[in-house]
């Protein structure tokens, strides 16, 4: 396969500059992701050691391999607050290996807010459990948790029913769930193990019950403790919610590793290759590759060649529809097609990207997007060549594909270009994003832009003056709201993504979540829609 | 003369090995006889032809006098070689095979029972002109005559039970002053501990050194000493070290020694290898003999290294009634020879025997080095016999030289799978008194750095190191998804992985964290950086800080050997990950310490019992053991019955309070 070869001056001035503007970027991915490593306030963290219980994370070590690698997905959702628990919420989620098999791993965090459920929480379990889904992966639950955040539960209540309903559905499609409780799952929560194919109780620790003493008093006026309506005991010995009586918190992740032994999952569609070429250029280099400002323009092969096998791409039709870069080859021995901007997309751009789709489905090869667009071309011309229809047929191929895909947010992702380009509302299979991207309708700058010639002619029609100053302060104050949308850290907490990625890891993100899609048997689309000619 | 053209070899590994070479050389067919344990054994294999002959109890099988003749009437074999220990110094041995018309490979009945005696040997010898210790043994107990004995022999003195064992009525006397109270308290302990105060008094030789002469006799009244051998060096009163010539020996006292050896061998018609022991005054220069073992010992070959002879065969040329080849002045000392017993054993642990699975086994290929053993990987140690499992001889022009090349053979070998004592012997050769020769009997006491600390140190570290990235290469060269994701990546880092070691009582704990495949360690507070540069099956070579060393590790089960050259041979116990939880020792329940075998059972059930006393006799490796009781109660029940062999943690007996309950 042909080796891409750089243009890029590594050395140069503007390259440094760029790679400090970026490690910036990522020093605040940093600082974000370490506050979402808070799992509470000391005073609880304290108690919880008092009593043996391991941290939600310590858990998830324990359940995992040895050395298994682990994805953690949407750590900073709701990392905006707005009412909620803050980044990550009460629960920590991610895919890595248990008995050698991958495996969605979900741990509350008991520490925090007593493991309640907030509206970031829910959602998140929400998007986990679709990931969960369409990649046919198994499930290990690590519960302690106190049931909905009352203060939010009108916010929630609705939605959160979907979460039983997944564990369910996920079952009828022969994926497992095994549920360890350490503590408390309670009311609402309790249906977690109750729905899950296995369920382990820790002994004196697990509390599960539909309503605790003052609710049953409340009701039926009987009086009961917590251990005799939902101790791990009883559970395990009189009413069979549990299947297994854990000893300790490492019994209950012991026999919750054993069961995974006998578990059956997913053939793999294919094994990654043994020997595995790394990239010719250093994967560090991309922090100077890729613009810290979006608006700087930036060819991406440079981006490509640092994070396939070999630095390898075998481009299709390179002399064609330039701003858009069309390519298979491989990530860490997985076989993918990746789909590149190289500024807006044309007609041709579109064409050949809506051509490129078809074809890896024909071949059952999953695709890469890496959105860097401000969108599709507009003007006179290019309305009279249709960008429209031909936009539209790239919005057709992506959303009738049915090869599994990963999207990654490099730079600008405007307007339809966002849609065009396989956004969060066309599921991809995962969505990363880079801290420097911008989201939005379109840049903040033409936002501005775009409300003052509106506002001039709204003042002209009703025949007043423009006010430039209060023009001025509407402009910034439009520019800084449009700006702070547009962030990737906003757009993370809104969960749009399922995290913002450190650029130079952007190879084994990408490696991992292949590994992920090869979990299960591929087959492309047969057919789209009606394709406008 | 008697033809021999075939020999049962009445013994079982190393020395059978040893043996059937010299049966090879010589063109005589060779049979061993084997046990139970033994079916598989390298002894059985290299010999002509093999007999079982019983289970595992060597009374059942080695030590079984008429099975062994048995064995050699069936296989029509024309003499016996007994080897050493089990019937090699047994006279009755020696005439039944005489009865039976088989030549048995020794000396003489006779003279093995008069040494059989250590009184009748003493009396023997001196009047032979062979030295004695001087003491006084006799009826008369008083007081005064033990003084007056005492006076004569000269101070220190050595005051010890006639019944005696154990130090128990021992007493080092130093002077005239201490002798009173020194007599009445020996003599309490001793009718305390044997119910009889006779006391013997003995010259003391407060710096001793063990040196012994080969001899060897002919049927025609010819004898010779093939030199001495220096075997000071002993622990639990067995050799470990055994060098020849002694460093301290000169040519007068070589004469002198040689000379009494010659007339011990002289005075019992010795016809066959025997050896004639001494011990050495350090301060007076004196020598006294101690007694003569009738048989090849286990350290004939320095003898043989340093003569050029080769004692097996010499044996079996003698026992047909050949004459001696060689006359005393063609005994010459040629350069130096050294042996190291290497043993299954934990010298931190008082020395006391292991068993197990050897699984690895080699040693470096150099020039004057010799091995005997019968010993290959995947050889078993068992609690039925000696936990001996190999002798490292070498050969060379000098002491100095010698010793350097023993220490770079302990230093490279490799013996993993059970606890040995290789970095013990590492020790004794590295310690200066020992290269200056400068030692007693007491060298081992007196010197307990010998003896590896028991604190998790440096050295345990690197080889908790070299675990961890032994058993992470073998879970990399197995994992086949996520196979090119770095090693414990992470997208958002937490904690480190981990892994806990247990160094004898200490916890070794280990963090590290794989980037870029270059490893961070955290052990026990210190850091290291780890590159792994090449493995293989029972080997890794790691870069540590910058330094290459090479491990070579075992793994069975959680156990890890670890051997290299500069941390030494190293035991760690991996700690499960999830460790199974362990019910709390039920009161009341007794279970055995090692893999044992009953002996013998003290109590019944029913049995009233109080606290202190013994339930159960185990044994291991020659060892006893009594299981005590810790509380009054009554036998509940007993879970064992004698001849049993039983694992560690095997459930004895139980006992019942005296109110019932427990």
């Amino acid at each position: 396969m042909k080796k891409l070869k750089s243009n890029i001056n590594a050395n140069s001035e503007a390259f440094a500059e760029n790679a400090s503007e970026m490690l910036k970027l990522v020093e605040k991915l940093e600082k974000h992701l370490h506050e979402a490593r808070f799992q509470g306030k000391e005073k609880h963290i304290e108690k919880a050691r008092k009593r043996g219980k391991m941290l939600a994370r310590e858990r998830i070590e324990y359940v995992l391999d040895k050395d298994s690698p682990f994805l953690e997905l949407l750590p900073l959702a709701g990392m905006e607050k707005k009412g909620g628990f803050g980044a990550g919420g009460t629960n920590v989620s991610g895919i890595g290996l248990v008995q050698g098999k991958l495996c969605m791993i979900n741990s509350n965090v008991g520490t925090r807010k007593g493991g309640s459920v907030d509206y970031a929480t829910v959602f998140k379990g929400l998007r986990v459990s679709q990931i969960t889904r369409e990649n046919k992966l198994p499930t290990i639950n690590l519960v302690e948790s106190g049931g909905a955040n009352l203060p939010d539960q009108a916010k929630i209540f609705n939605y959160g029913g979907e979460a039983f309903r997944e564990i369910t559905r996920r079952s009828k499609m022969g994926l497992t769930t095994i549920s360890v409780v350490f503590g408390n799952a309670t009311a609402g929560g309790a249906y977690v193990p109750g729905m899950s194919d296995y369920a382990i109780f820790q002994k004196n620790a697990a509390k599960v019950f539909l309503a605790g003493p003052p609710l049953v008093k409340m009701a039926t006026n009987e009086v009961s403790t917590e251990e005799e309506l939902g101790g791990a005991q009883m559970h395990s010995r009189v009413s069979g919610v549990s299947d297994y009586l854990a000893e300790d918190e490492f019994d209950g992740i012991r026999m919750a590793r054993e069961i995974m032994e006998f578990i059956k999952v997913e053939k793999p569609h294919q094994s990654a290759e043994k020997q595995i070429k790394p990239p010719l250029f250093n994967p560090e280099e991309i922090l100077g590759v890729v613009p810290a400002d979006v608006k700087t323009p930036m060819d991406v092969r440079e981006l490509i060649m640092r994070v396939t096998d070999g630095s390898e791409f075998s481009e299709f039709k390179p002399e064609f529809g330039k701003t858009m870069v069309c390519g298979w080859t491989k990530i860490h021995g997985y076989p993918v097609g990746i789909l590149g901007n190289n500024g807006v997309i044309f007609s041709d751009s579109a064409n050949k990207a809506a051509h490129f789709i078809q074809l890896s489905n024909k071949n059952d090869i999953p695709l890469i997007f890496l959105q860097n667009t401000t969108g599709y071309m507009v003007g006179k011309e290019y309305e009279e060549g249709g960008i429209i229809k031909n936009g539209a047929k790239l919005i057709n191929a992506v959303s009738n594909s049915e090869v599994p895909s990963i999207t990654l947010m490099i730079g600008s992702s405007f307007g339809a270009g966002n849609y065009g380009m396989n956004g969060r509302s066309y599921d991809p299979n995962f969505l990363f994003t880079y801290p420097n991207a911008k989201i939005g309708v379109m840049g903040s700058e033409q936002l501005s832009g775009v409300m003052e010639i509106i506002q001039r002619a709204s003042a002209k029609a009703r025949g007043e003056e423009y006010d430039q100053e209060q023009g001025n302060m509407i402009k910034a104050m439009l520019i800084s709201e449009a700006e702070s949308k547009a962030s990737s850290w906003h757009s993370t907490s809104e969960l749009w993504d399922d995290g913002v990625i450190d650029p130079r890891e952007t190879r084994n993100y990408l490696g991992f979540a292949l590994a992920v899609l090869y979990n299960q048997k591929i087959k492309g689309a047969d057919s789209f829609g009606v394709w406008r000619m | 003369m008697k033809k021999i053209d075939s020999i049962l070899i009445a013994n079982r590994g190393e020395i059978a090995s040893r043996v059937i070479r010299t049966c090879r050389l010589m063109g005589i067919r060779s049979i061993a006889v084997y046990s139970t344990a033994d079916k598989y054994a390298p002894f059985v294999k290299e010999a002509d032809s093999a007999v079982f002959i019983g289970n595992n109890n060597p009374s059942d099988s080695y030590l079984d006098q008429n099975k062994i003749i048995d064995a050699a009437k069936r296989v029509q074999a024309d003499a016996i070689h007994p080897g050493y220990g089990f019937l090699s110094e047994n006279a009755t041995f020696a005439k039944l095979c005489v009865k039976n018309k088989i030549i048995f490979i020794g000396p003489n009945s006779k003279a093995i029972e008069l040494m059989g005696s250590k009184s009748k040997a003493k009396s023997l010898m001196a009047k032979h002109n062979v030295p004695i210790i001087p003491g006084y043994q006799g009826k008369d107990q008083s007081n005064e005559k033990l003084k007056k004995e005492a006076e004569k022999i000269g101070f220190p003195v050595l005051l010890k039970a006639t019944a005696g064992g154990g130090g128990k009525g021992m007493r080092v006397v130093n002077n005239k002053k201490e002798l009173d109270n020194a007599i009445a308290s020996a003599k309490r302990e001793a009718k305390n501990a044997f119910g009889d105060d006779e006391m013997i008094v003995e010259k003391y030789i407060s710096s001793g050194r063990h040196i012994e002469f080969q001899i060897f006799g002919d049927q025609h009244g010819n004898a010779i000493h093939l030199l001495e051998r220096e075997c000071t060096i002993q622990r639990r009163h067995q050799k470990v070290i055994e060098e020849s010539p002694s460093p301290i020996m000169s040519e007068k006292l070589r004469k002198k020694m040689g000379d009494s050896a010659v007339n011990a061998a002289k005075a019992l018609n010795y016809d066959n290898a025997g050896t004639v022991e001494f011990i050495y005054d350090d301060n007076s220069k004196d020598y006294y003999f101690l007694e003569v073992n009738t048989r090849l010992q286990v350290e004939h070959p320095v003898t043989e290294e340093v003569t050029g002879l080769d004692l097996v065969q010499m044996q079996i040329e003698s026992s047909q009634g050949i004459a001696l080849k060689h006359q005393q002045k063609d005994i010459k000392v040629n350069g130096y020879a050294i042996e190291a017993r290497l043993y299954a054993e934990d010298p931190s642990n008082n020395f006391l025997p292991v068993t197990g699975t050897i699984f690895q086994f080699d040693m470096p290929k150099i020039d004057g080095l010799r091995i005997e053993s019968s010993i290959e990987s995947g050889s078993a140690i068992t609690i039925h016999y000696d936990p001996m499992i190999a002798k490292i001889i070498i050969h060379d022009k000098d002491r100095e030289s010698a010793q350097r090349k023993l220490k770079y053979v302990l230093s490279n070998m490799n013996c993993l799978g059970i606890t040995t004592n290789q970095d013990f012997l590492l020790n004794i050769c590295k310690n200066t008194d020992f290269e200056n020769g400068k030692y007693n009997t007491h060298f081992i006491d007196e010197n307990p750095a010998l003896i590896n600390e028991n604190k998790a140190t440096e050295k345990q570290n690197l080889a908790a190191l070299s675990a961890v990235l032994f058993d992470w290469q073998k879970r990399e060269d197995k994992r086949t998804l996520l196979n090119s994701i770095p090693s414990g990546w992470r997208s958002n880092f937490y904690i480190p992985q981990a892994e806990t070691f247990l160094y004898k009582e200490d916890s070794i704990k280990v963090t590290y964290r794989c980037v870029k495949s270059n490893f961070d360690f955290t052990i026990n507070d210190c850091s290291y950086k780890a590159q792994i540069v090449s493995s293989s099956q029972n080997r890794i070579q790691i870069e540590i800080n910058g330094i290459q060393h090479e491990f070579s590790i075992i793994k069975n089960g959680t156990t890890f050997f670890i051997n290299n050259e500069t941390t030494g041979n190293t035991v760690l116990n991996q700690q499960e990950r999830f460790p199974e939880i362990k019910k709390e020792k039920q009161k009341g329940t007794y279970e055995s310490p090692m893999p044992s075998q009953v002996i013998k059972l003290l109590v019944k059930e029913g049995d009233k019992i109080k606290s202190g006393e013994g339930l159960v006799v185990l044994s291991s490796m020659k060892m006893e053991n009594t299981i005590l009781a810790d509380q009054d109660g009554t036998v509940e029940e007993v879970f064992a019955s004698v001849g049993d062999n039983i694992e560690a943690g095997h459930l004895l007996i139980k006992l019942k309070s005296p109110n019932g309950s427990l």
